[in-house]
Formats: structure tokens, C-alpha cells, sequence
């Protein structure tokens, strides 16, 4: 595992946009050659998006050859609805490149055979040859995507009925009716995450400072979901200064001490 | 006009657009003339835009509709030799119209004799006068008749003789002058409802689904209510032409603070700060926005250089970009275009921009219940001015067309 901290959740989005550059343009993708990237949505990848934006307006980067796979997305809420992610990717990453709407995949939450929805994604992605780079973020619990405490660390995409936590803490987002909360998800499994070749986690503010210390400093435990991919071969963290607060200082010196090191990585 | 190929996409990028009452940095897709649901083409038929337009960044909004234009260019749309005669000047003003930023308006005819409506309306059928406008014209809505059925106290300009003081016979009344029974090619008929008969005409013209404004009338705030309970929907130049708002009686002006009319009425507000002082219109404002309607009532030497010239017969002087009656402290509409209100609206500091945008596009195609008009939003049509941040008119677009400068 990698720990990079950065000063800010500016360095953090800075450096995550760079690392998917980097990565698209070392595989050279091409018409025969697909990069497969997995996608998150809320509001820490928000930055990377909009730098991501910045390369393919600037000409830097292109995503005509690019397949992306999203985490997660609510059921039984309409894709036009501010809250879904199908909303937040169009209008925050999908409208602003060039990617082909057909290499954009999404669960739908309205699909009449959920399950199958699921096995579909599951095999899209398989299709695919599989994700070269997912990445991720966390919840205050230490949840990835709609994996919530407690879920399998061996589980695939599947239907997911939100914690009434989730669901509260939405409703702010429906006029605070909680009649109109979603209280389903579909989402990729922990074990689908695993599969990538690369896990790329942004962690940003003193609110996921918990998470992250359970994440990475103790022992794998589905309560804390994330923690599974201490067992990945190649897996990041990508946090900010604040992130750390509930961190050993010993760790956090080891992996400051390793900044240049991983500062390579964008080379 | 130059077609886009058919079913080719075309975004229009890097804007602030006005969507459901804010300015958004969101992209807008056309296609076939109209506004896309771009989310849904995305994902649903997995197609994206091949043409895309810079905006530079600005403003865009939609296009904007006139609902009171007398003429321009020196055409008077009051002054009627045929039906051919007055399409042509139409023509040229809606050609004219469209390169500063107004999409669709109404041509508008002050009090005139019956023979000038009898040349126009008579004809069976009637001449088509509705066009759905081009890149090259403006279209136009239909005809807003301006009397002759108007208060002789508070006829403004118009000539005295062409008024009709009662309708007592209502619709057959109004029938009779006009010259027709078809109301097919008339939008807005401004009436004054005090005189006789005249609540009888408002219910009439109605149910043909001719949009009733009052106007040039003495009446009494009752008196209106009474009309907008018979189906008006709006007041023709608010303020001008009409009984003062006073504590005890607050003529027609009291209609925007109305208990008794169930929806927002509906008034035009000539924004050019000559005809309406700024507090007037931050009264107006603060009263009713919802109802808000900017109109240029712009007159036939619109577009002219000062000195004499003529509006429905008689003798105009302009001057320091006012339009009087020879002689006379009388004004006889305005010099201005609707983009010039909207810019002066704006520079008055009254409302925020999205308000006054939306009082120029959205109120006036609600008003005469235009869906696909006036709004940015699937379906529409792809009618857009784009301006800069002081609303200053830079480029009009129609059906995702530029219009050529």
C-alpha cells in the first residue's frame, strides 16, 4: 500500500488527475485498446474531474479510447433527478470530454431485473478485460461505494439497501422528506474493486481521519470495508494533511518521508 | 434556411444559461431546432454533439419576444395600403428585429379606421400573417390590436376620431370594426373595459383565445378586477394611458396587488426609463414580478434619424431619442429596441439579470401560452440571445442558428 499525503484536498485532486493522466497516456489507448477506468461520485473527486476537464480542453488528454465503469447509483430514482449519479456525471465529467456515451457505463437503478443488472455490469466490466485503475472514496464509516459496514469484503455488484444513517443524512438532498429518499443502491462489490490492477482512494478532511486510521493502521475488518484493500497488490491512498489527524505520527512521518518517491509516479 | 444536417448535434459550450430561473454553467444541445434533454440523449441513445459553439463564456438566454411593436424603419404597421403591403413591412421589420436579439413579436396596430383593419382582415380567408420565423426574420405571433375600443380620455397618441366609445353589442362589436369574424391571425387585443359592453367582448374574444390586455382606460380597479375575472390577462403599458394608482382608487395599477384575481395579471412595462422612472418600475417589480412583461412599444421611425416623421397618419418629431406628437409633449412610443430595455433594465439596477431576462422571454410566451417559447428547456425551441454580462446583446441564434450580422 501507498500513502501519499498531500497539504490540501487541492494537492490531493491535483495529484489524482495527474496519476489518471499519467496512466491513460502510458497505455497509449487506442481504437484495438481500451484503458478501463472505474469512477466514483461526491464531492471529494470533484476536483479531480474538473482538472481532468482542464487536460482534455488544454489537448493534453483524450478520452476517446476510454471505458469507465461507476461505482454505484440509487434505485428507483429517475436518472434526469439532481441526486443520482447519472446526473452528477453528466454535468460534472461526461458532458465536458470527449468520450464515446457508449463507453460510459452506469448500473441503472431503474432496470426491471435488478439482480440482472447487477450480473451484467459485473460481466461488461469482464468484457472489458477488466478495470486497469478504480477509483475510490470513502464514507465517515469507512464505507467504499455503497459497501457499508458490515458487508462482505468478498461481495460483487449487487442490490444494497442503505443504512438508515445513509438515509437521514440524504434526505437534506430531497427537500428533507424522507418519503422521497432513495433507500436502495446498486453498487460494485468490495471483491470488484479488488480485481482492478490499481485502487486509487482520495481521502480528504478531519471527518474521514477515523476512517482512515481504521483503513490502514488496523487490521482488516468488514466493519470498515475500505481496510480490505490492505490486501491489494497496488493499492493508494491519496490524502491531505487533514485526512491524518487520527494517524500515527510514526506512520505519517514513514510515508511523508517517501513523498519524493512517490512524486516519481506522475514522471 | 442553412439546415444543419438533420440529426446532427449541436452544443452549445462554455455559456451561463438561463434554466428554470438561473444561470447555470450548464452546456445546451440542439438538435432539429429544438433544445435537447442532453442527459437522456446521452445515456439513452448513447450519442454526443459533433458541432459545438463557443460562448465565449457569456450569457445565454432566450430569445426575446416583443409583444407591442408598431413598426421601424419608417414601416407603420398602423398604415395599411393591402394585406401584401403590410406583410412586406412586417417583413422588413422582423428581418431587422431578429439581428437585435428579438425572436418572435407581435405587430401591433394603434386605434385605426375600420377601412385599415377591413384591408387586412377582411380578405376570406384571411391572409396567413403568423410566421414561425427564420434566422433571416423574427416571427411573428399574431397581431396585437391596440384599440380602437379605448378610453377618449386616455388615448395617448392614438387619433381620437378612430376611438370607439362603447361595444354595447360585445364581440359583434368588435366584429364589425374589425371586419372579421376570424381572429386566427390576432394574438392580443388591448381594450379599455369601462366602456359599454366591453366585459362582454373580454369574455368573447376569450374563448376565441385571444389574449385581452387593458389599457388606455380610466377604469377602476373594480372595474378591472371584473375584467380579469372574464378572462384578461394583462395591462398594455402599465402606468401609461390609465388611471393613476391612488390610495382610495387605484385604478388598473391596483390590479397588481389584486386579492381578487386569481393569477398573476399580466402588464407590459415600457423599460426604456423615459416613458417609466426607475422607482416605477422597482414598484412594479416588487409588487408583481411573476407578471412582469418588458415591451418596447417601439414606434415606426424606430431605426430613423432625428427629425419629422410619421406614426398612423400624423406628424412625429424625434428628437435626443424620444418619438413625440409634432408639437406636443405627447409621447408616441419609444426609440428603442427590446434589447435596449433589457440593457437599461438591467443598468437601473431594479432586478437581477436572470428577472429581467425571464420578463423579456419567458412572461410574454407564458402569457400567450407559448410551451416551446421563451424557456431553455427540452423541447423548446433553440431561439437564444447571447449577451454579455451588462445584458448587452452579442449574437442571436434561431433554431440553433446564428443569424448572420
Amino acid at each position: 500500500m501507498r500513502l501519499v499525503i498531500c497539504d490540501t484536498a487541492n494537492d490531493v485532486a491535483e495529484w489524482a488527475a495527474a496519476y489518471v493522466k499519467k496512466r491513460i497516456l502510458d497505455f497509449a489507448p487506442g481504437p484495438d485498446r481500451y484503458f478501463t477506468l472505474g469512477l466514483p461520485t461526491g464531492s471529494t473527486p470533484l476536483g479531480m474531474y474538473r482538472r481532468l476537464i482542464r487536460y482534455y480542453k488544454d489537448g493534453e488528454l483524450s478520452f476517446k479510447y476510454v471505458k469507465t465503469f461507476n461505482m454505484d447509483e440509487y434505485v428507483n430514482l429517475p436518472r434526469s433527478h439532481e441526486e443520482s449519479y447519472h446526473y452528477y456525471m453528466f454535468h460534472n465529467f461526461f458532458s465536458h470530454i470527449d468520450i464515446d456515451p457508449s463507453n460510459a457505463h452506469l448500473l441503472d437503478g431503474n432496470a426491471p431485473d435488478l439482480d440482472a443488472e447487477c450480473q451484467a455490469f459485473e460481466r461488461s466490466i469482464r468484457e472489458a478485460g477488466g478495470i486497469r485503475l478504480f477509483i475510490g472514496g470513502i464514507g465517515p464509516d469507512g464505507h467504499i461505494a455503497f459497501n457499508e459496514p458490515g458487508s462482505s469484503l468478498n461481495s460483487r455488484t449487487r442490490v444494497k439497501t442503505l443504512a438508515q444513517e445513509t438515509i437521514d443524512a440524504n434526505s437534506r438532498f430531497f427537500g428533507n422528506d424522507k418519503s422521497l429518499v432513495p433507500t436502495q443502491a446498486l453498487t460494485v462489490g468490495v471483491a470488484t474493486v479488488m480485481d482492478a490492477d490499481t485502487v486509487m482512494i482520495l481521502v480528504t478532511g478531519m471527518a474521514k481521519a477515523f476512517a482512515l486510521h481504521k483503513a490502514i493502521e488496523c487490521g482488516i475488518n468488514h466493519m470498515w470495508t475500505v481496510s480490505a484493500f490492505q490486501n491489494h497488490p497496488q493499492a493508494f491512498f491519496i490524502v491531505d494533511d487533514d485526512a491524518t489527524a487520527e494517524l500515527k505520527v510514526k506512520t505519517v512521518k514513514y510515508f511523508r518521508g517517501l513523498n519524493a518517491v512517490h512524486h516519481q509516479l506522475l514522471e | 434556411f442553412q439546415a444543419a444536417e438533420a440529426g446532427q448535434i449541436t452544443c452549445f459550450h462554455n455559456c451561463l444559461s438561463l434554466r428554470g430561473g438561473r444561470l447555470t454553467p450548464q452546456d445546451v444541445w440542439v438538435r432539429n431546432g429544438r433544445v435537447l434533454d442532453s442527459l437522456s440523449v446521452f445515456y439513452g441513445e448513447r450519442r454526443s454533439p459533433s458541432k459545438f459553439v463557443d460562448c465565449g463564456g457569456h450569457i445565454l438566454a432566450p430569445g426575446f419576444i416583443d409583444v407591442q411593436v408598431n413598426g421601424g424603419l419608417g414601416h407603420d404597421f398602423s398604415v395599411i395600403a393591402s394585406d401584401a403591403d403590410f406583410r412586406q413591412s412586417v417583413d422588413a421589420v422582423a428581418r431587422d428585429l431578429v439581428r437585435r436579439g428579438v425572436t418572435a413579436f407581435c405587430p401591433t396596430l394603434i386605434s385605426c379606421d375600420s377601412s385599415t383593419y377591413r384591408r387586412l382582415l377582411s380578405p376570406v380567408p384571411p391572409p396567413q400573417l403568423k410566421t414561425p420565423g427564420s434566422p433571416e426574420a423574427a416571427a411573428v405571433l399574431g397581431l396585437h390590436l391596440e384599440g380602437p375600443f379605448i378610453s377618449a380620455d386616455k388615448c395617448g397618441m392614438h387619433p381620437k376620431r378612430c376611438t370607439k366609445q362603447h361595444c354595447r353589442a360585445g364581440l359583434a362589436d368588435l366584429c364589425s370594426v374589425y371586419g372579421t369574424e376570424d381572429f386566427s391571425q390576432v394574438a392580443i387585443v388591448t381594450l379599455a373595459p369601462e366602456l359599454p359592453g366591453a366585459l362582454d367582448a373580454v369574455r368573447g374574444l376569450h374563448n376565441l383565445g385571444v389574449c385581452v390586455s387593458l389599457g388606455h382606460s380610466v377604469a377602476s380597479l373594480e372595474i378591472g378586477e371584473a375584467a380579469v375575472a372574464a378572462g384578461a390577462r394583462m395591462l398594455t403599458h402599465l402606468f401609461s394611458a390609465m388611471g393613476p394608482f391612488h390610495h382610495r382608487q387605484p385604478h388598473l395599477p391596483g390590479l397588481l396587488v389584486s386579492e381578487a384575481a386569481r393569477q398573476p395579471v399580466y402588464y407590459g412595462l415600457i423599460a426604456d426609463c423615459d416613458h417609466t422612472h426607475p422607482a416605477a418600475l422597482r414598484l412594479a417589480w416588487r409588487s408583481s414580478f411573476p407578471g412582469l412583461i418588458l415591451v418596447s412599444d417601439a414606434c415606426p421611425a424606430r431605426g430613423l434619424p432625428d427629425g419629422r416623421h410619421s406614426f398612423g397618419g400624423v406628424d412625429v418629431d424625434v428628437a435626443g431619442g424620444l418619438c413625440r406628437l409634432a408639437g406636443l409633449d405627447t409621447l408616441a412610443g419609444s426609440m428603442v429596441t427590446l434589447a435596449d430595455c433589457v440593457q437599461r433594465m438591467h443598468l437601473s439596477g431594479v432586478c437581477p439579470p436572470e428577472r429581467t431576462l425571464e420578463a423579456a422571454s419567458l412572461h410574454p410566451a407564458d402569457m400567450l401560452g407559448l410551451r416551446d417559447r421563451g424557456r431553455i428547456e427540452p423541447g423548446a425551441l433553440a431561439d437564444f440571445v447571447l449577451l454579455d454580462s451588462d445584458l448587452r446583446l452579442l449574437r442571436t441564434f434561431v433554431r440553433g442558428l446564428s443569424v448572420v450580422e
